[in-house]
């Protein structure tokens, strides 16, 4: 951290953070489950289908914030 | 604050596991926890030093952990047990630790004592009466002592009777 530069964070900002990493995780866990009742062994779920359970979380993050941005687009050009 | 912790190896496979239910809720408890001390971390100035930050965490896990039901009551009891053992054990209260809990007394009488004081004010409160009412400072022990020395001198006073016959 840049003690020189330090900023200020505006809650919502931060409070905006915490919901995605949180929307976030949870998308991870719920895909890797269907992942491992997939693979039929639905009462382990692996770091490996963590992994490719991210992937498609990633792209859904993605798209819920792409929403956030064209809704904030939309707003200031009106 | 500088993370020294490294994750182990994420490459590997591991058998150890966790319960769905603890994942569950340690993803709950970090986003609330989160929250709470974004909440209250507002009034913090930019240059901060750690004991403010030590001490906002401490407010947001006790509030976190509130929210997820836990008696504040059983939580003091927690944090005192993590500190002096568990509660089974006895506390060495001594002087020291006396003198600490009244300097926290006059503060609060005062009015200036802090979050980080209040809890220390707690923990020895809980530490002082573990110390009272173990088992070693009841009366019940003062009755157990008195009862060793009188067999001790009736076992010298039988043995002196056997030495010198009348």
């Amino acid at each position: 951290m840049d003690r020189l530069q330090s900023a200020q964070v505006e809650v919502t900002a931060a409070k905006m953070l915490v919901g995605w990493t949180s929307e976030f995780a949870e998308n991870v866990h719920r895909e890797a489950r269907r992942l491992a009742a997939q693979s039929g062994q639905p009462q382990r779920i692996t770091a490996s289908q963590y992994r490719h359970a991210a992937v498609t979380a990633l792209q859904s993050l993605r798209e819920t914030v792409e929403a956030e941005v064209d809704r904030d687009d939309r707003q200031t050009a009106a | 604050m500088t993370v020294k912790r490294q994750l182990e190896s994420q490459n590997e496979p591991s058998s150890e596991t966790i319960s769905e239910d603890a994942n569950d809720w340690l993803f709950q408890f970090t986003k609330l926890f989160k929250l709470n001390f974004i909440d209250r971390s507002g009034n913090l100035p930019s240059a901060t030093a750690p004991e403010h930050f030590w001490i906002t965490a401490t407010e947001a896990f006790l509030a976190t952990l509130a929210e997820s039901g836990a008696n504040p009551a059983v939580v003091a009891a927690m944090l005192s047990e993590l500190s002096f053992g568990p509660s089974n054990e006895p506390v060495n209260w001594t002087d020291e630790l006396n003198a600490q809990r009244f300097a926290l007394i006059d503060k609060q009488i005062a009015g200036t004592l802090n979050l980080g004081e209040r809890a220390e004010l707690i923990r020895l409160t809980e530490a002082m009466r573990r110390a009272i009412d173990s088992e070693r400072n009841l009366p019940f022990e003062g009755a157990r002592d008195l009862h060793r020395q009188l067999m001790s001198r009736q076992r010298d006073h039988l043995e002196q009777k056997r030495r010198s016959p009348r």
